[in-house]
């Protein structure tokens, strides 16, 4: 009689905690929504062609690290040459690029030597050998050992000379116009906007997963993205973001200390604990994205990759400004949605039934576990998708909000639940 | 004890499953709509533009323009600002006519005064394009001027763009007046509508400007002037190349290679190169190079020996730009023992050397 009590008041605060977990992120997606609203309000004029000639916009170096010479790197690096934007250059440091490979390089971006040097301000091993480009194109090339993944960005930083390094994430899809409209809070504000981070969610893909998919991503968008950039300081890039930072913040901050979104966690702590309001701001219109997940398995590997991704961060809090706080309650808030709540859940789901199966647990407490996971999971989805909607001045497909209508429910009868094995998973895996 | 807490449980998500279900209905009513007009616009914006640009030749069919304005006032007016930047002169004057034969600007002056920010928006940014044209102005009476001071930033810049488009000097110079204590953005897209005025304006608001108290003013003065890339006549540069504050002293030096100088400014700049300020000295040094200024050859070699790599780069460019005399300093330069000085100079000279054979 006292097990029974015990596992039913167990199950009672584990709902009581997840329902409060809906609501949470019930309001985060209302108040991503109105900073959405109001981002696109602000952003209603096309400034691209002035800004594409004025010699007012300060120059950019894009920089890039790459570990082998893969065909999809080498396009990557073309891409980035190709942006439209009046000053950049491509700043390439291949990490640990030996042998065929670096011909193949050489081979593709036509490189001759070259006398730049990676020594600067940043802790970062010498380079090998540098190279420049016969092309008209702007572009410094490093050949280095490999050192490790700060070393690799601190020297990319180190030899650039423009005021304002561009980051991209190999992965993702990008406009030509990408760096102009991320450039513009920067020239805004340009003595309290330290850095710019622009992502937007994939043209979603066909059937069940892609529709899921499209719930996951817009949730994202709303809540880490657009949310977060409403609040001080709490910003922080997601898969496939581009990012903009001032060289000099980069410098200030004493350079990498992992990947780049240790660094914009870093730069964010910093600007917390400084006297004056410094502040990252978020681009809405359209810049870069991860293609959608197509697959169960693309699906899968998106949940993970950004688990992963968070785990790693977590992992270098240390090197971090603020360590768990650097984004304030963001940082908790994010752990908690993406690891303690999904093992919550699991776990109550777990007990839940065998209490049911052994007659521990009554069936009506059964109905209070479902209606507070699949049945405020399925409401959380759907009004992501209104929020969402509404974000939009003008409305979009109805066919996809039709498609997202049933996706919503579906997602909540099977994935969910499937989904936090694969998020408790990625975590601990690290 | 679990009924009551189901129960409350299942009152509370009922009520918020039927507000989402309700604004889900009003979301897809609302896609639904704009489809409709996403469909209509597919139909209708071939058709405008083409009665549009026979309209600008001279020819055209304004009866079926106006059937077509009864059908969807919104693709008109879209299509007619789609040629914002396109057209000029008799063109652009003629858009503006069919645009008031339609009755586009009653509307766009009564969208100027509603309450949504997202409309207003729009419909300055529309009657910003046609009163340029003088009958438009008219029409619109005074909204563009009050708009002037509008607390909306947005509406502001429209109503400053329109002046740009059609006001007289003094206005104009009210507006570069006015410009100077804009954020970046802002200024720099109010350079390239002040660009045209960018000799009208050297007579006096510049200088005005280049004398005030205000350093933020005498930077954002020097940064329009560097960034209209015109030959304007810019007095007494020298004061401006010496002065205390490093910002103005850098644009000023970036200046230089853009305006006619006198010989006491071609000293300030080699006095700027023996400077301390690195950032100034790497401005004159590429000033050095444009002008093409043979005299700072020394000063020049002195900043390649420099111990900053940026320092060095400019200084062998610049010396690049300079040949035969700059090359040789460059031959020189190569053979020194300092890796950084050496590495400059010969990566410059290549380059030079291989863009001269091309």
């Amino acid at each position: 009689m006292t097990a029974a009590l015990a596992i039913s008041l167990a199950i009672e605060a584990a709902c009581f905690i997840l329902l409060l977990s809906g609501a949470a992120a019930v309001w985060v997606a209302c108040k991503g929504c109105l900073v959405l609203r109001k981002l696109g309000r602000d952003a209603t004029r096309d400034d691209v062609p002035i800004l594409l000639k004025s010699p007012r916009v300060p120059a950019v170096s894009v920089v890039m690290v790459a570990r082998d010479a893969s065909p999809r790197s080498r396009a990557f690096a073309r891409r980035i040459l190709d942006l439209y934007f009046p000053h950049h250059e491509l700043v390439l440091v291949l990490d640990g690029v030996e042998g065929d490979d670096m011909a193949a390089w050489t081979r593709d971006l036509r490189l001759v030597p070259s006398r730049h040097s990676t020594a600067g301000e940043l802790p970062a091993s010498p380079a090998l050998a540098a190279y420049e480009s016969t092309d008209p194109s702007d572009m410094v090339v490093f050949q280095k050992e490999r050192a490790g993944e700060a070393d690799a960005w601190n020297a990319g930083v180190n030899a650039s000379a423009a005021p304002v390094i561009a980051i991209f994430d190999p992965e993702t899809e990008f406009a030509p116009e990408s760096l102009l409209r991320l450039i513009r809070p920067m020239l805004y504000d340009p003595d309290l906007v330290f850095a710019v981070c622009g992502w937007t969610p994939a043209p979603p893909e066909p059937g069940l997963a892609g529709s899921i998919a499209d719930i996951e991503a817009t949730r994202l968008w709303l809540g880490r993205c657009a949310a977060f950039a409403g609040w001080r300081n709490m910003l922080a890039p997601v898969a496939g973001s581009t990012i903009l930072v001032r060289r000099d913040a980069i410098v200030a901050a004493g350079g990498f200390t992992a990947g780049p979104l240790e660094l914009f966690l870093h730069l964010q702590g910093r600007a917390r604990l400084s006297a004056k309001p410094y502040r990252a701001a978020l681009v809405v219109e359209p810049s870069s994205f991860l293609p959608a997940p197509r697959t169960w398995s693309d699906l899968r590997q998106w949940n993970v990759n950004d688990q992963r991704s968070i785990a790693g961060a977590l992992r270098h809090r240390d090197k971090i400004m603020g360590g768990r706080s650097a984004l304030g309650w963001g940082l908790p808030a994010i752990t908690f949605q993406r690891f303690w709540r999904p093992l919550l859940e699991t776990a109550t789901y777990l007990v839940a039934i065998a209490g049911l199966a052994l007659g521990l647990v009554s069936p009506l407490l059964g109905l209070l576990v479902l209606l507070s996971t699949v049945g405020a999971g399925t409401l959380v989805s759907m009004s992501s998708v209104v929020f969402r909607e509404l974000t939009d001045l003008r409305g979009s497909d109805p066919e996809r909000l039709k498609r997202l209508f049933w996706a919503a429910i579906a997602e909540n009868l099977g994935y969910r639940q499937l989904r936090n094995l694969w998020l408790i998973g990625g975590y601990l895996r690290r | 004890m679990i009924g009551l807490e189901l129960t409350a449980v299942a009152a509370l998500l009922s009520g918020f499953a039927v507000w989402t279900c309700g604004m889900y209905a009003v979301i897809l009513l609302r896609a639904f709509r704009r489809r409709n007009e996403l469909r209509l616009s597919a139909e209708l914006q071939p058709q405008i533009r083409e009665e549009l640009v026979a309209c600008l030749s001279g020819s055209g069919d304004r009866p079926k323009l106006k059937e077509l304005c009864l059908r969807s006032r919104r693709d008109v007016s879209e299509a007619l600002m789609s040629f914002q930047g396109t057209v000029a002169g008799g063109a652009l004057d003629r858009l503006c006519e069919i645009s008031m034969e339609l009755g586009l600007i009653r509307d766009w002056c009564a969208e100027a005064r509603a309450k949504k920010s997202v409309l207003r928006r729009a419909a300055f940014a529309r009657l910003s394009f046609v009163c340029a044209f003088e009958p438009c102005r008219r029409l619109a009476g005074d909204l563009l001027e009050a708009a002037l001071d509008d607390p909306d930033p947005e509406v502001r810049f429209c109503a400053w763009r329109s002046l740009a488009r059609s006001g007289t000097v003094p206005e104009i110079e009210k507006l570069f007046s006015a410009a100077l204590s804009q954020p970046l953005l802002i200024r720099i897209l109010l350079t390239e509508e002040l660009r045209r005025f960018a000799v009208p304006l050297c007579e006096r608001a510049v200088i005005l400007a280049l004398k005030s108290e205000d350093k933020g003013r005498v930077l954002a003065c020097l940064e329009m002037l560097v960034a209209w890339e015109r030959s304007v006549p810019v007095p007494d540069l020298r004061f401006l190349i010496d002065s205390p504050d490093r910002r103005i002293r850098i644009q000023a030096l970036r200046l230089a290679p853009l305006v006619p100088l006198e010989k006491a400014d071609l000293s300030a700049i080699i006095q700027a190169l023996l400077g301390e300020d690195v950032e100034a000295t790497t401005a004159a040094a590429v000033a050095c190079g444009r002008l093409q200024f043979e005299d700072a050859l020394p000063a020049l070699a002195r900043c390649l020996r420099s111990k900053d790599a940026g320092l060095a780069r400019a200084a062998a460019e610049a010396l690049a730009q300079m040949p035969p005399k700059g090359w040789n300093t460059l031959r020189e330069m190569c053979v020194s023992p300092d890796p950084l000085t050496s590495g400059a100079a010969a990566e410059a000279l290549e380059r030079a050397q291989r863009q001269a054979r091309v």
